[in-house]
């Protein structure tokens, strides 16, 4: 086991989600840090944020196993590990894929390691399986062995970088079923963290034109600073029917399907990324898809070549978007009630969470 | 004027009229002068036509297409004379000709999608005054214009064989474009009419280890066999290829079956959409599935002029593998039209043809 000085912790502290109807929703705890398996690293979460998935399950839209560590988004820091052929050293950052998988299956030999049949995700899994330090809002994870990770350049900050390992690397994933093409035209539907993310992204690829639309008329000044034009009414629904190259649903909500299904040109993208949740009945006929031989994809997560993407597109935009600017406040991981609550209030891009420990934030 | 020897000011033309669901008189048949040839453009007579199930539905009311016109889109045709002069064609060559006539220079024309050619023009969807209005294939003559893609029939490949290119088989090729070509693939075509059973050999000979094809239609089982797909007609496969399947076909105009096919698709899987191209198809299916599955739905509408080249390649290459002489029905004349409609409706046959009088 490399580690530094021989000082492997001997326990950690994580925030154990019981369930909506639990007496006590939250439970905070100590528990040992089990040692270390080969393929495995012991990191300190550095920084959480809040993913909006994680909002609808402690309401009630989503259901996850319980009990179970929350939390998927996470910059953290390597205390110790056990892959020697990688060349990670202690006080690594790290951002991490939210899957563990197998590497064998068809589905992660097809690239497609989301689907892994043997699939783990952080945050996503039972307190029982493997080490229990399984999610983010916790001082430790337990990074399995067949997790990618990937180191995080010193000129991206904790702030900047907590977000990768969900938002910005499913970006990553649908971009990569967009066409390149010449004046390109977008419509992304959807202000918060993917739509600012994915607009900054088509902006990157040559995109021309990109709209985002939303709830949040305070959000224009930052659609606008990632290189999209802000809408908050239908005019140019109408104006811009049939010319539209590219759609990406990223607010989560059905009732958005049949405007975008409109504003696709022939042969037009629709990329579905939100509305990965129960109450998405789509309102649209097969004519509407026949007819204009479009294309529906959609995306879940993502595999592990986009984390790597993720880096490098943050790394490369890291003073051309503003990103610091676009995270909210940072609450200890003792108060994730009062952060989770004010998640809920969508004013930020992202809610921040930092464990409690002695380890500095930047 | 043309490029042939042939005297065309005088030649007379017949075409069955389509006068819309609600005249007296829903077929009429007129003899009418066939025009002289505008440059680019090509006189044919028609061989033999095949009734698509869309005109059936446009007969029977569930489409709406612009009247009066000359329906029919599918047949197998024959150059009398053209203005073609830099092409191969001579009087004789037996052609299969684009549904679609388009101006190969608009942005859809210029990345393939000739379909949706900004001036998109239809065989058997225009009205008759729109140009020549020999625009169909349920008459004696066709003009095709000048922005049409037209290929040569092989004499191996019979005019009953022949017919159903110019959409059914155009339209699979199409299809097959987006169909990944991967180890041991199993696919599941939900339909059994001629865009079933020919998506079915075309998916074989992509190299599908298993091909599925279910329908409603019991006595079509043994062609579906012969067209190398395995025949459903219950639901228990469902259950067991649940989360199993690499590719599924709806072809069979229903949008019921789409749950079913959303529940078949393995992770990242491909559903391609056909034949639900009318208003009746609500589909009854949430985001999640389709996110959650990380699918991809793509939907096919006609085709596009390279399609047409390789749906004649295709059926070259297994013309005598599968059985499509056999799975075409009765030839009606021209005259008894109606009668034909009434017999394609009932969807015994996989295709019923029409021949004209007057060739």
């Amino acid at each position: 086991m490399i580690n530094a000085q021989n000082t492997y912790p001997i326990s950690g502290a994580r925030t154990v989600f019981n369930g909506l109807n639990s007496e006590t929703m939250f439970v905070a705890q100590t528990a040992p840090l089990p040692e270390l398996a080969l393929g495995e690293i012991l990191v300190k979460v550095r920084l959480a944020s809040i993913c909006m998935s994680d909002v609808h399950t402690i309401t009630g839209q989503r259901i996850e196993p319980t009990p179970s560590v929350l939390g998927h988004e996470a910059v953290v820091e390597v205390v110790s590990h056990r892959r020697p052929e990688s060349d990670l050293a202690v006080g690594d950052r790290l951002t991490f894929s939210i899957a563990d998988s197998c590497g064998q299956c068809e589905f992660c030999l097809a690239g497609f390691n989301q689907k892994c049949v043997q699939l783990f995700k952080y945050g996503h899994a039972k307190l029982s399986d493997g080490s229990g330090y399984n999610g983010c809002y916790a001082t430790h994870i337990i990074i399995r062995r067949g997790t990618h990770v990937v180191k995080v350049p010193q000129t991206i900050s904790d702030r900047c970088a907590a977000p990768i390992n969900c938002a910005l690397a499913t970006t990553m994933c649908a971009m990569e079923y967009v066409p390149k093409i010449k004046n390109g035209r977008a419509f992304v539907q959807g202000d918060g963290m993917l739509g600012l993310y994915t607009c900054a992204a088509l902006h990157e690829y040559g995109y021309e034109i990109v709209y985002c639309s939303g709830t949040r008329l305070q959000r224009s000044p930052f659609i606008d600073r990632f290189g999209a034009i802000p809408l908050y009414n239908d005019e140019i629904l109408t104006e811009e029917t049939n010319k539209i190259d590219v759609v990406v649903e990223v607010c989560g909500v059905p009732n958005v399907v049949n405007d975008g299904i409109r504003m696709l040109k022939p042969g037009g993208l629709y990329l579905f990324v939100g509305m990965v949740h129960p109450n998405s009945k789509l309102d649209i006929t097969g004519e509407q898809i026949i007819r204009k031989c479009l294309t529906i994809k959609g995306i879940h997560n993502y595999a592990s070549r986009h984390l790597d993407q993720a880096v490098q597109f943050l790394e490369k935009t890291i003073n051309k978007y503003p990103y610091e600017e676009l995270m909210g406040p940072t609450y200890n991981l003792s108060a994730l009630s009062d952060a989770m609550k004010i998640a809920i209030e969508k004013k930020h891009g992202r809610i921040l969470v930092s464990p409690n420990t002695s380890t500095e934030s930047n | 004027m043309t490029c042939c020897d042939q005297d065309t000011g005088l030649t007379l033309g017949e075409r069955v009229v389509f006068n819309g669901l609600n005249s007296e008189e829903m077929f009429s048949s007129e003899i009418t002068p066939l025009p002289e040839l505008a440059p680019g453009e090509i006189l044919v007579k028609v061989r033999l036509a095949s009734i698509c199930m869309s005109d059936v539905y446009t007969v029977t009311g569930q489409r709406i297409e612009p009247t009066p016109s000359v329906l029919g889109h599918e047949a197998v045709v024959e150059v009398i004379a053209h203005r073609r002069p830099e092409s191969d064609l001579i009087k004789g060559d037996r052609l299969t000709f684009s549904i679609a006539d388009s101006c190969n220079k608009c942005e859809f024309c210029l990345k393939g999608l000739q379909q949706k050619c900004s001036k998109l023009f239809k065989y058997g969807h225009a009205k008759l005054s729109d140009g020549s209005g020999f625009n169909g294939c349920y008459a004696s003559h066709i003009i095709i214009r000048h922005g049409t893609h037209v290929v040569k029939i092989p004499g191996i490949i019979s005019d009953r064989c022949a017919a159903p290119i110019n959409c059914s088989l155009g339209t699979t090729m199409c299809a097959m474009e987006f169909v990944p070509k991967i180890k041991n693939g199993r696919a599941f075509v939900q339909g059994d009419g001629i865009l079933g059973l020919y998506t079915s050999a075309a998916l074989l000979e992509l190299g599908y280890d298993t091909v599925y094809c279910s329908g409603n239609r019991i006595q079509r089982s043994e062609f579906i066999v012969r067209f190398g797909a395995i025949p459903l007609y219950n639901d228990e496969i469902i259950a067991e290829e649940t989360n199993k399947i690499d590719v599924v076909v709806e072809v069979c105009g229903v949008s019921t079956v789409i749950n079913d096919g959303i529940k078949l698709l393995k992770p990242g899987g491909l559903y391609l959409f056909l034949g639900i191209v009318h208003p009746h198809s609500q589909l009854n299916i949430t985001g999640e599935q389709i996110i959650r599955k990380c699918l991809t739905i793509k939907g096919i509408h006609n085709y596009a002029p390279r399609h047409l080249d390789q749906a004649v390649d295709f059926l070259l290459k297994t013309i005598d593998k599968y059985p499509y002489e056999e799975v075409m029905g009765p030839t009606y004349n021209l005259s008894d039209l109606p009668n034909a409609m009434k017999v394609a409706m009932e969807k015994i046959h996989a295709r019923v043809l029409v021949k004209p009088n007057m060739t």
